[in-house]
């Protein structure tokens, strides 16, 4: 095992030189683009974010949509752009090799096995203060303790395979005693009944269910010895080595906390500020859109986001993100998070 | 055939419009039956979203459609240049067919979040659909350029004709047919391609909605979309014969095509040792052309340090690493003994659902044959079940077929049947009309006809057709596994890559190509000695 660290850690060098020769070319293209974009203007085109979103251009990231909308950004000089994600779309490998400046990825899990492998990377931000992660069961048959689980047949991810056993584990389950089946993202084999619950989010799948009749029980995995922040924003190293480039970074979440101040504000605008621009060719439903983002909207806030602000990590948070990776097998320490772009 | 009268053509258009009704009736039926309804909604509530989402399809189509064609274009212009460009070298042609086996037989799961580093916007779309094509045309025209008559040659050698003449007079009109109806499997095949780049993480396109229609369970909206490109399909898949038809007239007399008795110029003879000797030169020379063309690739790809993985830094992980895949214990897995118990599952998948896959299109292709009714019937589904991403489909497909080995069973022969059914159906059509005429003079039954003349006639096509489908039933076993089963490599390769276990991945990808190839070279072994016996 120490042999493979001590190899990647030398492929991780040679990348990470790699990786620093392609961003300088990468700024200066930048320099270049901003000097042909700067029309008189002068605010626009001073700094410019890319950030690769973990999922489809929906009201999740609604906070940043509503932040370029009201100009939280191009206040500060900052033009963002957003590439969308969607279903195995990698988010990390893009940030790592500086394909984009920012990255947000739905589960810190990414980011921290990538760091593992050698990448330089630090979240810089909780875009969820609470792991809205959980097993939804149909109300009329409701999965309510994890012992409850016992006997039946669950839908998983395969991504979320590692943690549903460590859950099983923790909270004493027999893992021979559960049928776990892969399913994707959409809750049809849980409406369909092929299915008695599914690994998902108390965000996304609830809701929707809800809007077409069907009712659900959430148990949510942070009352069970498995919370962590989710949505994490992240940058690469020499993001924050840079003074340009850190600037921009900062000013980003800067921009990212105001817009979700003002989204959390008005779920309805945010929607429609969503809808609108980025899911167009989506089809987005407003009703739709609202109420996910009111279900969400708890889990954006957190407790202590009333004293340091939105998308802060707070050090219990921290302390708990650090744990239930590690009991998952997946190492990372205080350093992979820090809160120095929001501190200012 | 030619040009039936209005009165013939509107009776047959019966079957298929009676088969349309049928279904519908079915799926009416579904909708309110207890929890299918929960994911089958009812053909009006279809049709009423999609009237409302009629303003959307048409830029989300021109994005498929337009990674779809530039793909198509791409994928089918290298297999045809391939083709043409190698035919007078055999054995060039022979390791071409080799790499684009590897290039159908590569996990989906594993190289589109690959493509999707390396290339920005709509690009790893258009590769995936032109990776969808390559092969099955690539296949389709060798087979063509190959099966020619005989005697055509031997006449034109005798009057002294050039190689080039037989290509140019023999083997180039030949293969038109063959080559026509690679193209046309190829039209569905790379709509599908571009629809899963787009699902794995494209910006734009139907198969993006999809992911929007699934994910907040709008499953009226899903079956609009799904029902949209299996009418992109369709279309693209009846345009190119009829435009061939108009463009070549002459290839309607398909009496030019005389199936087996191909003039093939393989190096072959001799058994025992000179045998022995081809198959371990076959061996190495594939176990080293995969090991020299994963390391090429690994230093070609754009940012590939993040993912890609060399043959080296592969090769010791496994020999003394744990994967960061956990087992039911908590403990982590070992690497090799993982990777190999996952192939071998893989591989039983494979061999049952190509078994299932075969035996259904050769029955299907038969039936179709002999009862033109069949085919007017199958074709629309079997173009239907070849355009709708399986991905979508699959809580449907578990909830009817469960997710054991009926699922997977289903699943692969879903995706193998379509090209198989389609090969087989053109070489039966190809039987010269003179030797029906004979077979009927003589008074000679419908099954003899069967097993004495269409059976011997089509064995070429059938036998390029497992070509095509063994490499096929693997891919298509791991996509079974990834989405129903949760066994096998299809899906431990996906948990890998979740967790960033490259070193597994692309351990797992060499391991699939290389069972791939070899089931290639069995196939091909096979083809060989059944022609041999043929002449």
């Amino acid at each position: 095992m120490t042999q493979i660290l001590l190899q990647q850690r030398g492929m991780s060098r040679r990348s990470f030189l790699r990786t620093t020769g392609r961003g300088a070319s990468v700024a200066a293209a930048g320099l270049w683009l901003a000097g042909c974009g700067a029309t008189g203007d002068g605010a626009a085109g001073e700094g410019r974010v890319s950030v690769k979103l973990g999922w489809i251009p929906n009201v999740e990231y609604s906070g940043i949509f509503v932040g370029v909308a009201d100009g939280f950004y191009a206040k500060q000089g900052l033009e963002v752009e957003v590439v969308p994600g969607g279903p195995n779309s990698p988010v990390t490998p893009l940030v790592t090799t500086n394909r984009v400046n920012a990255g947000i990825e739905a589960i810190p899990e990414n980011v921290a096995t990538a760091v593992a492998g050698g990448a330089k990377l630090k979240i810089v931000g909780a875009g969820l203060q609470k792991s809205p992660e959980c097993w939804i069961s149909l109300a009329d048959n409701p999965v309510r303790t994890p012992k409850d689980i016992e006997g039946r047949k669950l839908g998983i991810t395969l991504a979320g395979k590692n943690t549903a056993l460590v859950f099983m584990k923790k909270n004493g389950v027999d893992p021979d005693k559960v049928t776990l089946v892969p399913i994707q993202f959409d809750p049809a084999p849980l409406a369909a009944r092929e299915v008695d619950a599914i690994w998902g989010f108390a965000s996304n799948q609830p809701v929707a269910l809800g809007l077409r009749g069907i009712q659900t029980h959430v148990m949510p995995m942070a009352d069970y010895g498995f919370n962590r922040m989710q949505s994490v924003f992240f940058v690469s190293q020499a993001t924050l080595d840079d003074p340009t480039a850190r600037e921009n970074a900062r000013k980003f979440l800067a921009g990212s906390r105001q817009g979700w101040d003002a989204a959390l504000a008005s779920h309805q605008r945010a929607a429609e500020v969503t809808i609108q621009k980025y899911g167009k060719d989506l089809g987005l439903k407003l009703d739709e859109q609202v109420k996910t983002l009111s279900a969400m909207a708890p889990y954006v806030s957190g407790a202590d986001a009333a004293s340091k602000g939105l998308l802060w990590m707070p050090d219990t948070l921290i302390e708990e993100t650090i744990a239930s990776l590690g009991s998952i097998g997946i190492t990372a320490d205080r350093s992979l998070f820090t809160n120095e772009l929001l501190e200012g | 055939m030619n040009g039936p009268p209005p009165l013939g053509r509107l009776r047959r258009a019966v079957a298929p419009g009676l088969t349309v009704l049928a279904l519908l009736l079915i799926w009416q039926a579904a909708s309110s039956f207890g929890d299918l309804g929960a994911v089958v909604p009812s053909p009006l509530d279809v049709l009423r979203q999609m009237g409302s989402d009629a303003h959307y399809y048409p830029q989300n189509a021109a994005a498929t459609m337009s990674s779809a064609g530039q793909g198509y274009l791409w994928g089918n212009g290298i297999a045809i240049v391939l083709a043409l460009g190698t035919l007078p070298f055999p054995r060039v042609q022979a390791l071409l067919e080799r790499l684009a086996v590897g290039a159908i037989a590569l996990p989906l799961i594993a190289i589109a979040p690959l493509l999707a580093i390396a290339f920005p916007g709509d690009t790893p779309s258009v590769i995936l659909a032109a990776q969808a094509v390559v092969f099955t045309t690539l296949v389709a025209t060798v087979l063509g350029l190959n099966s020619v008559d005989k005697t055509s040659v031997e006449v034109i050698r005798a009057c002294g004709g050039s190689e080039w003449t037989v290509i140019r007079k023999v083997r180039l009109p030949a293969a038109i047919p063959s080559c026509v109806a690679g193209l046309q499997v190829a039209a569905p095949s790379a709509i599908l391609g571009a629809i899963i780049g787009e699902y794995m993480g494209g910006t734009r396109g139907l198969g993006v909605a999809m992911v929007q229609a699934q994910g907040a369970f709008d499953v009226p909206r899903a079956w609009g979309l799904a029902i949209v490109t299996s009418l992109l399909a369709a279309v693209a898949f009846l345009v190119l014969p009829a435009a061939t038809r108009l463009a070549f007239p002459w290839t309607r007399s398909t009496d030019t095509v005389l199936g087996a008795r191909a003039e093939r110029r393989r190096p072959r003879g001799g058994g025992g040792l000179a045998g022995l000797r081809r198959a371990v030169l076959a061996v190495v020379s594939t176990v080293v052309g995969v090991v020299l063309g994963w390391w090429l690739l690994v230093l070609v790809v754009p940012g590939g340090d993040a993912v890609a993985r060399g043959p080296v830094q592969v090769l010791s992980y496994f020999a003394d690493g744990d994967t960061q895949l956990v087992t039911s214990d908590g403990e982590t897995q070992d690497a090799l003994s993982y990777l190999l118990s996952s192939l071998g599952r893989t591989l039983v998948d494979a061999g049952v659902g190509f078994a299932a896959g075969l035996v259904l299109a050769v029955l299907t292709a038969v039936l179709a044959h002999e009862f033109a009714v069949v085919e007017r019937i199958l074709m629309p589904i079997s173009i239907a079940l070849r355009s709708v991403p399986i991905v979508a489909a699959m809580p449907l497909l578990a909830l009817v077929f469960g997710r054991g080995v009926v699922a997977v069973t289903v699943l692969i022969a879903v995706m193998t049947f379509f090209p198989v059914l389609v090969n087989l159906l053109l070489a039966m059509k190809a039987v010269p009309r003179s030797a029906t005429d004979l077979f009927s003079a003589v008074g000679a039954g419908r099954r003899q006809r069967i097993t004495k003349l269409l059976m011997p006639y089509s064995l070429q096509a059938l036998l390029a057709s497992v070509k095509v489908a063994l490499p096929l039933s693997v891919g298509a076993a791991m996509v079974a596994e990834w989405l129903a089963t949760g066994h096998g490599l299809g899906a431990s390769m996906t948990v890998a890559a979740t967790l960033s276990d490259y070193n597994f991945v692309w351990g797992g990808v060499a391991a699939v190509l290389l069972a791939s190839l070899a089931a290639y070279h069995i196939a091909n072994a096979l083809e060989d000695s059944a022609l041999r016996r043929l002449e």
